[in-house]
């Protein structure tokens, strides 16, 4: 540990780059998953070739 | 024999169409693909043989003229076939791909083919009725391409209706109604070219295909006479080869792509402009080449573009007295459109306001956009929803392919051109190049978001192409299945026939009756598509007046005689009067249906 900082280097995982980079990923995530959320909600439920997407799955 | 005419008349003219394309040849860069090849040959094949039609067109345009041209394209087309045979001999083995876009992609061509061979049925709210195909049959039956007088929308540019044209004579009233497949093929070949492009590899190519084709508005717009989605194909070939042009020789197939989109459509005229801009961008700042040189070049693309796109414009300017008609407001400043009554640039206005408004003009709407596409593309005129491909993926395409030059200026045309719409008119089939654009961002995203290799965004991402894909088909295929039943089943088509065709006795009278020479429709709705007979329609269905002086229905009955008219069809909607009642002095009723009357015209003794 001494010899990191004695380099002038921050600790492995706690620069602002790394807290971005283990960021980005689930911001990624987090868009795709409300992407398809809406797009179940309102696609899917909200409308008639929805409904009877549903029904035939026998989940209508 | 009903279905393969229609076959056959798309074969011949996609065969034409490669002869004239193999004339680009010598303008095709030598470091592209052989998708890039085969979509810029059969694209712009199909152009110029549109092009040329119209242009002959303007002074004949009998079967044998039809005949004579695109005969010459299949003899331009021999060699390139010959070649063509040659090679997928020797490389038979090689073809390989990923089998689920292949099968998506078979699927819903397969769709667009058995749906194009039914028999075209509707009112004149099916714009392949009220013009697209009403334009071709009248100037084959006329043997001259003239603006029809009472349908104004006929006088647009229309080197795509002049190959529906062509279909029509070699295959009948099918003919184009199966181009749908060359549409769309040709399409997704652009798109898989421009994908290509920004660094996808071969299997990726193959799902930007599947992706694109299962895009409900890329198959609205390609079928049904739309002439969106081969328009699209142009804009993306313009696209594809302005924003790495270099060569003049370059610079001139820019010029070809957009001359061709523009004798296509009006709309394409904002959109070249708005290339010829990014490609001075992508030129100048990305590709740091001297502004003479840059100037230079589009100067060269535009006077190409020009002359390609001139004939449906001075055919306007001097038939009609504007290059652009019906023109806009602003336009009638310069040009004093001949024939057009206020009643009918109201009508155009107001059609336009109603339809074309959207979800709203205001900035609110504009940041909202993307959403409202995605989720509420009936508030866009219908055309079935473009996906969640382009929302969820296309912003992580953005950030994979920030460096590169070629990808900024595709996506700044992209974002133009959508603003563009956004302010003038929000129709969802008039902006398939930029889903398109979209797409292709969005498979790019698809791979960035695998390559940040988290199990969740791999599943997430999948999950968002599936949905894509399954949504599409099922709209797809849900869409067209009378089209497909009515293509396999000769019965359902006859039923369907009665069923949606308004005042299809009439028609059928009219058309068998030996009698009947030329005949007067006085309904403005009623469908001519459906008439065999030269006709005359006094009033079309945007306020038309196509007899001088003739503003009421006693005006127009004095006039007969002169009009050479031997039936007239009176037809009423509904609970509205006929416009014909009791009894007319020189008239006489030979046949009546529900809400339809016939009369022959008596000689006076």
């Amino acid at each position: 540990m001494v010899g990191a900082f004695s380099r002038g280097s921050k600790p492995v995982g706690h620069s602002l780059t790394d807290y971005v980079g283990r960021i980005g990923p689930r911001l990624v995530e987090l868009w795709l998953a409300l992407v398809l959320l809406f797009f179940f909600l309102i696609r899917i439920w909200g409308s008639h070739t929805g409904k009877h997407i549903l029904q035939v799955l026998g989940l209508g | 024999m009903r279905l393969l005419l229609p076959i056959f008349a798309n074969l011949s003219v996609v065969f034409a169409a490669t002869g004239f394309g193999y004339l680009l040849k010598q303008l095709l860069p030598r470091d592209f693909s052989r998708v890039d090849r085969l979509a810029f040959t059969i694209l712009g094949g199909l152009g110029l043989l549109g092009a040329i039609l119209f242009c002959v067109g303007q002074i004949w345009f009998s079967r044998t003229a039809i005949q004579l041209v695109v005969g010459l394209g299949c003899l331009l087309a021999l060699k390139p076939l010959v070649a063509a045979v040659r090679d997928s001999s020797a490389n038979r083995a090689r073809f390989q791909g990923p089998a689920i876009p292949i099968l998506v992609t078979a699927i819903v061509l397969l769709v667009a083919v058995i749906a194009g061979l039914a028999e075209i049925t509707g009112d004149m709210n099916n714009d392949a009725v009220a013009y697209h195909y009403l334009g071709p049959k009248i100037w084959l039956r006329e043997g001259i391409i003239r603006p029809i007088p009472d349908e104004v929308l006929t006088a647009f540019p229309a080197t795509i209706e002049s190959l529906y044209a062509a279909l029509m004579s070699i295959g009948g009233e099918r003919g184009p109604q199966s181009f749908a497949l060359v549409a769309m093929l040709s399409t997704l070949l652009m798109g898989a070219a421009l994908g290509m492009r920004l660094g996808l590899s071969p299997p990726d190519a193959w799902w930007t295909a599947a992706i694109i084709s299962t895009l409900p508005v890329f198959f609205r717009g390609g079928s049904g006479g739309y002439i969106d989605t081969l328009l699209a194909g142009f804009i993306l070939g313009a696209a594809r080869i302005a924003f790495d042009a270099v060569r003049k020789s370059e610079y001139v197939l820019f010029g070809v792509f957009s001359g061709i989109a523009m004798s296509a459509k009006y709309t394409a005229l904002a959109t070249c402009a708005l290339l010829t801009l990014c490609a001075f961008f992508v030129a100048f700042r990305f590709h740091r080449r001297g502004l003479a040189a840059v100037v230079m070049g589009l100067g060269i693309a535009s006077a190409v573009a020009m002359l390609i796109a001139c004939p449906a414009y001075l055919r306007n300017w001097i038939l009609l007295g504007s290059p652009i008609y019906p023109p806009p407001p602003f336009l009638t400043r310069f040009f004093h459109a001949k024939y057009i009554t206020p009643t009918v640039t109201q009508n155009l206005v107001e059609n336009m306001t109603m339809f074309g408004r959207g979800m709203g003009h205001d900035f609110w709407s504009f940041l909202k956009l993307p959403f409202n596409l995605t989720y509420h593309t009936a508030n866009f005129r219908g055309a079935g929803g473009i996906g969640i491909v382009p929302l969820a993926l296309a912003p992580m395409g953005l950030i994979a392919s920030q460096r590169d030059g070629f990808a900024k200026a595709l996506a700044l045309f992209a974002a133009l051109q959508m603003s563009v719409w956004f302010f003038t008119f929000q129709d969802a089939r008039y902006a398939i190049h930029a889903y398109l654009i979209a797409v292709v961002f969005g498979v790019l995203g698809w791979k960035y978001v695998l390559g940040l290799g988290t199990r969740y965004g791999r599943a997430l991402s999948a999950l968002v192409v599936a949905c894509s894909i399954l949504y599409g088909l099922v709209m797809i295929v849900s869409a067209s299945r009378d089209d497909i039943h009515a293509a396999l089943s000769p019965s359902f088509e006859a039923k369907r026939r009665i069923a949606e065709t308004p005042f299809l006795e009439s028609f059928e009278y009219l058309n068998r009756e030996t009698s009947a020479k030329k005949i007067l429709i006085l309904d403005p709705y009623a469908p001519a598509y459906y008439c065999d007979k030269p006709y005359v329609k006094p009033v079309g269905r945007w306020g038309e007046e196509t007899i001088p002086g003739a503003t009421d229905i006693e005006a127009v009955l004095a006039q007969l005689p002169r009009l050479g008219v031997s039936h007239v069809l009176d037809v009423r909607w509904g609970s509205q009067a006929f416009r014909l009642s009791g009894d007319h002095a020189g008239l006489r009723l030979v046949f009546q249906r529900t809400d339809q009357r016939v009369y022959a015209v008596v000689p006076p003794l």
